[in-house]
């Protein structure tokens, strides 16, 4: 960020150019402007087109999609999201999803950052060889162990509950998260960790107490990774969690839209249910969904 | 390494000693729940994919290597990675290009950087499921946006069914791929550039380096690291795309989009081969393991 | 926080070379350890035994609703629960696996569908409720047949159907046309309303399944009723030339004379039901089961009428007819007297009615049409059932293996989409017949 000044004179160098006469050089720059800004709008568009015209088409009846399927509704009808939302039963599937997330982001960040800290802090005599078997499991992918996980989860009766969801995902999210505390406890100084130690705090007051709020950057990052990880779930729960009662919203979300393939206002309307609530809560602490989602790639 | 007292043999310190079993404590919740459930899986799916099982016998029939031998003789195996070798290439390439596209222009000075930046981080935290729902709307061969925009400018030749058309469908959902990721391309590379020395791109200008030059040469060098780790990131999740094939396309028109997770699926939890199915997801895990040990080891080389 | 991270990596490439063995020894971390928690599906506090059923009718279908209202009623110690399923080939199979699958299930027969779950040890064999009930006397042999495999029976097949070709009686009398004689009328009439700008059929493929139905009525009419029980039964090639031609004419000839909406592949089944239910097309090949639809003044107000495919090159026609679903009850069934009991009920005198009247549907018992308030496209369609069931042919898809489902569908879309030839197809079909008479997955329906 405090490069800020110094990119914008080397911009305007960019477009001085040696030596040219000054109305040229206006021009140019007047140019190269609108060409930037002209490729930063057109992607801004393509980004959100798509969404408005999921809304527009969520407000019209059947009749006026086929009219005129690009245009506004001509009249607004609400009724399509009564519908959808009745019909859909999408206040259950939200909540099983809320059931679902809030465990899976409390014993991940709980489990990763006592192991992360167990690893980075203190050290031990085979601590190396159990990083290495997570950081193993950061580069197989879930379906590596789907097939045998669903007969594991029939075995031990989780199917069909939301156990079958819940603990798993706890487990899929161990490899990254504890890398990631790890590093994060790692980077923090040594010193604050040993005065407390010297004030008699034991192994656990001290991460509890000291570390893990000295983490909080970390821990509210993973925090929005995990609990995007869970909500936007679908493989997952695709093959455990074939109960009707205890469907997430993405997967309720899928048999809806399955359910009315002709009725596309009705689609649209339960796509936009399920799609509304999250864009609002990234419009509001959408710094802290950037720093989260992208944690796992920017360092 | 570099943070703890080091540790010798035989002759803990009592301080060590208390330590090492607190470390010992702070970690074996987390690994009971991932030997139970993750290595306990990985180590079933290797010894599945050594049997014929129907998922519902008693008996898993052991064949050796039977599954693997027939996996090099099936031609739907071969057809799916080929997709997921065009997927991973383009669908790598282009969010990346773009990612750059949009990060050097906002960097290079534009106003409303964060304006910017969070629509196009908008897609991304949307669920597959949704993202498919949109797209196969846009697509739709009646009311589509495309082909409505298409017809409306006289380009009415050009106008098909997208998703059911074996020429164009993978490619339009590899697009669908790109629209829900260029966006977290973008903001990971915007990051690289806050740490892109500026004296160097201002040395280059004074010698003349013309944009494309200092783009080129100076800038890209730079984020080399991140570009690394970010197409790590996107070529394993090339191999192992899913969710927008399986809601989109189903693998279809024909097999025209299937892919290896799909063609998983299918085999072992739609059509009961689960020895065959377990097979195929070790295919997915070598890649993805290839995958990561190659950039692991890239990785390594930039910081020497 | 970078340069840990870094250091971090570099541990992990030292050290993965002798990891190995160490991770085998982790392999060995409680592999048969199954115990845990206690079943968490508590009992329901009623003391009435609960038969969840699984169905592929709509969430609001008067009929089957009005079937369970009555069943629950007439009988107290049961009570039955209906979910409507829309991805049941999606998902049936894990379910029932996963023990958390319905008791009772609507699915398809055949050994493609029913029969993959029947061998895999999911469905209860009803021999036994057949006698106890003596369904033998009330239900049609042909629905006990199409539910049995490897010489159990596991079902009831219904919903008797037949495929043919409906059409929009306002736009022929309009264009003057007449329901067409020969294949060549046929042609004659599609060349007629693409010259007036109405796509003469509608059909709709990216389902995939409807080309199966296409296939069904061609080789029918084509090769005969034997000679295609004699394929679906894996002792006919079907690469023989008439198969190669039941292929061509449908999914090459008439794509490319225009004769279908553009973009088969990309349409659904429903919306090629609404290009004709908007008049926009005149025609469409498909199932009895569409009746309801096609007789509804909310979907399309213009009269419908029907008429098998006619005839081709002179050859006697053979209009396929079948059990389109069929019940079964899961392995791990609570009750299964429970379950017998509602099978018992969904064909008994008392839900004949809802199934004619509710749902347009025809179950698989005796039965006069006269006798119920029906449309005449119902009406017809259970004459011509009772009266022509002789010489009519089949649904392939419901009697064929799963591996030559896969092929059919793929492969249809891949011919339609020209990726492959109407040759091409025919040798991967009998390739894949051959498989699974390897496999023993065939049934044999050869008199």
């Amino acid at each position: 960020m405090q490069n800020t000044g110094a990119v914008q004179e080397w911009s305007r160098m960019d477009t001085r150019g040696p030596r040219q006469s000054t109305a040229r050089d206006k021009l140019l720059r007047y140019i190269g402007s609108s060409l930037r800004y002209a490729v930063l709008i057109f992607f801004t568009l393509v980004c959100i087109t798509p969404l408005f015209w999921v809304i527009a088409s969520s407000l019209k009846t059947t009749g006026q999609i086929a009219a005129n399927p690009l245009g506004f509704p001509t009249e607004i009808r609400w009724d399509n999201y009564i519908e959808a939302w009745t019909v859909g039963r999408f206040g259950k599937y939200f909540k099983n999803s809320v059931i679902i997330s809030v465990p899976i982001v409390t014993f991940v960040i709980l489990l990763a950052s006592l192991a992360g800290y167990g690893l980075a802090r203190l050290r031990f005599h085979g601590s190396n060889f159990v990083f290495v078997l997570f950081l193993l499991g950061l580069m197989v992918p879930f379906q590596s162990i789907m097939i045998p996980l669903f007969y594991i989860l029939k075995d031990i009766r989780f199917l069909g509950t939301y156990w079958a969801m819940i603990v798993p995902s706890i487990a899929l999210g161990m490899p990254f998260s504890i890398f990631f505390m790890r590093a994060y406890f790692s980077g923090l100084p040594q010193e604050l960790g040993d005065a407390a130690e010297i004030d008699g705090c034991n192994e656990f007051g001290v991460y509890w107490r000291v570390m893990l709020p000295l983490a909080g950057p970390a821990v509210s990052a993973l925090v929005v990774l995990q609990f995007m990880g869970a909500w936007n779930a679908f493989l997952l729960p695709l093959i455990y969690m074939q109960k009707e009662e205890i469907r997430p919203l993405v997967l309720g979300l899928m048999f809806f839209r399955s359910r009315y393939t002709q009725n596309y206002p009705l689609t649209m309307a339960g796509a936009a249910i399920v799609m509304v609530p999250i864009v609002i809560v990234y419009l509001v602490f959408q710094r802290r969904f950037v720093q989260g989602l992208t944690a796992g790639a920017v360092k | 390494m570099t943070t703890a007292a080091p540790v010798r043999r035989g002759q803990l310190s009592p301080r060590a000693k208390r330590k090492a079993i607190a470390g010992w404590i702070f970690i074996t919740p987390a690994i009971l729940i991932y030997a139970f459930f993750f290595i306990q899986p990985f180590f079933y799916s290797i010894y599945y994919s050594l049997t014929d099982w129907n998922g519902a016998d008693p008996v898993k029939q052991f064949v050796g290597l039977g599954n693997y031998i027939k996996l090099a003789g099936d031609s739907l195996l071969w057809q799916a990675l080929g997709h997921n070798l065009i997927w991973v290439i383009i669908g790598t390439v282009s969010p990346i290009a773009i990612g750059l596209l949009l990060g050097v222009l906002i960097w290079t000075g534009a106003l409303g950087r964060v304006l910017f930046r969070t629509i196009y981080f908008l897609p991304v935290i949307l669920s597959e499921v949704v993202i498919a729902i949109i797209w196969n709307w846009i697509y739709h061969p009646l009311f589509g946006a495309v082909n409505q925009i298409l017809r409306g400018i006289g380009l009415d030749h050009l106008a098909r069914g997208w998703l059911g058309d074996p020429q164009t469908a993978l490619l339009a959902l590899l697009m669908t791929a790109i629209w829900a990721y260029y966006g977290f391309c973008f903001v990971i590379i915007m990051a690289g550039l806050q740490n892109v020395d500026i004296s160097l791109v201002e040395a280059a200008t004074i010698d003349g380096a013309n944009g494309w030059q200092r783009f080129i040469h100076v800038i890209v060098p730079q984020l080399s690291h991140v570009l690394t780790m970010i197409t790590a990131f996107t070529l394993i999740g090339g191999f192992n795309v899913f969710g927008i094939v399986f809601v989109m396309t189903q693998g279809g028109p024909g097999t025209a989009t299937q892919v290896i997770a799909t063609y998983t699926y299918r085999k072992a939890f739609q059509e009961s081969q689960v020895g065959y199915g377990a097979a195929l997801s070790m295919v997915m895990t070598v890649l993805s393991l290839v995958t990561s040990y190659i950039f692991i080891r890239l990785r390594e080389r930039q910081e020497q | 926080m970078a340069t840990s991270l870094r250091q971090t990596r570099r541990d992990f490439l030292r050290l993965s070379g002798g990891l190995s063995a160490s991770i085998l020894a982790a392999a060995c971390v409680t592999p048969g350890a199954t115990t845990g928690t206690e079943d968490s599906a508590g009992e329901p506090a009623a003391e009435k035994t609960q038969i969840l059923v699984w169905d592929q009718f709509g969430e609001d279908s008067v009929g089957v609703n009005e079937i369970v209202v009555k069943f629950n009623e007439s009988h107290p110690e049961y009570h039955v629960t209906r979910e409507a399923q829309t991805n049941m080939r999606d998902i049936l199979k894990t379910s029932l696996d996963a023990g958390a699958g319905p008791d009772v299930m609507y699915y398809d027969t055949g050994p493609g569908f029913a029969g993959v779950l029947a061998r895999a040890g999911l469905l209860l064999p009803l021999d036994d409720a057949y006698e106890q009930y003596a369904w033998n006397e009330r239900i049609l042999p042909i629905a006990r047949e199409r539910a049995s495999f490897d010489g159990v029976t596991y079902g009831i097949g219904n919903e008797l159907e037949i495929v043919g070709t409906f059409y929009n009686e306002r736009i022929f009398e309009e264009q003057g046309l007449e329901a067409p004689v020969t294949h060549d009328d046929f042609l004659a009439v599609c060349e007629a309303l693409k010259g007036q700008d109405i796509i003469p059929m509608a059909w709709g493929n990216q389902n995939k399944w409807p080309a199966g139905h296409t296939f069904s009525v061609f080789s029918g009419n084509i090769a005969g009723k034997e000679n295609l029980a004699a394929a679906i039964s894996g002792e006919l090639a079907w690469n023989e030339p008439d198969f190669v031609e039941s292929i061509q004419i449908p999914f090459v000839d008439m794509v490319d004379a225009g004769y279908y909406n553009s973009d088969i592949n990309a349409v659904t089944y429903d919306d090629s039901n609404l290009l004709f239910y908007s008049g926009q097309a005149a025609m469409r090949l498909t199932g009895s089961w569409m009746i309801d639809g096609y007789t509804n003044p909310d979907n399309i107000t213009d009269p419908v009428g029907f008429f098998f495919y006619p005839s081709i090159r002179e050859k006697v026609i053979a209009p396929p007819a079948g059990l389109g679903s069929g019940y079964f009850v899961g392995r791990d069934v609570e009750s299964p007297e429970g379950a017998f009991a509602y099978l018992n009920f969904l064909f008994s005198d008392e839900t004949i009615g809802d199934w004619l009247e509710g749902m347009a549907m025809i179950p698989p018992v005796r039965l006069n049409a006269d006798d119920y308030s029906i449309s005449d496209l119902l009406r017809f369609t259970i004459i011509e059932i009772q009266q022509s069931a002789e010489s009519m042919g089949f649904n392939i898809d419901v009697l064929t293996p799963d591996n030559y489902n896969t092929m059919m569908f793929d492969g249809f879309q891949e011919v339609i989409g020209k990726v492959k030839t109407a040759q091409q197809q025919a040798d991967d079909l009998e390739a894949a017949m051959q498989e699974a008479i390897e496999r023993g997955t065939v049934m044999d329906i050869t008199p």
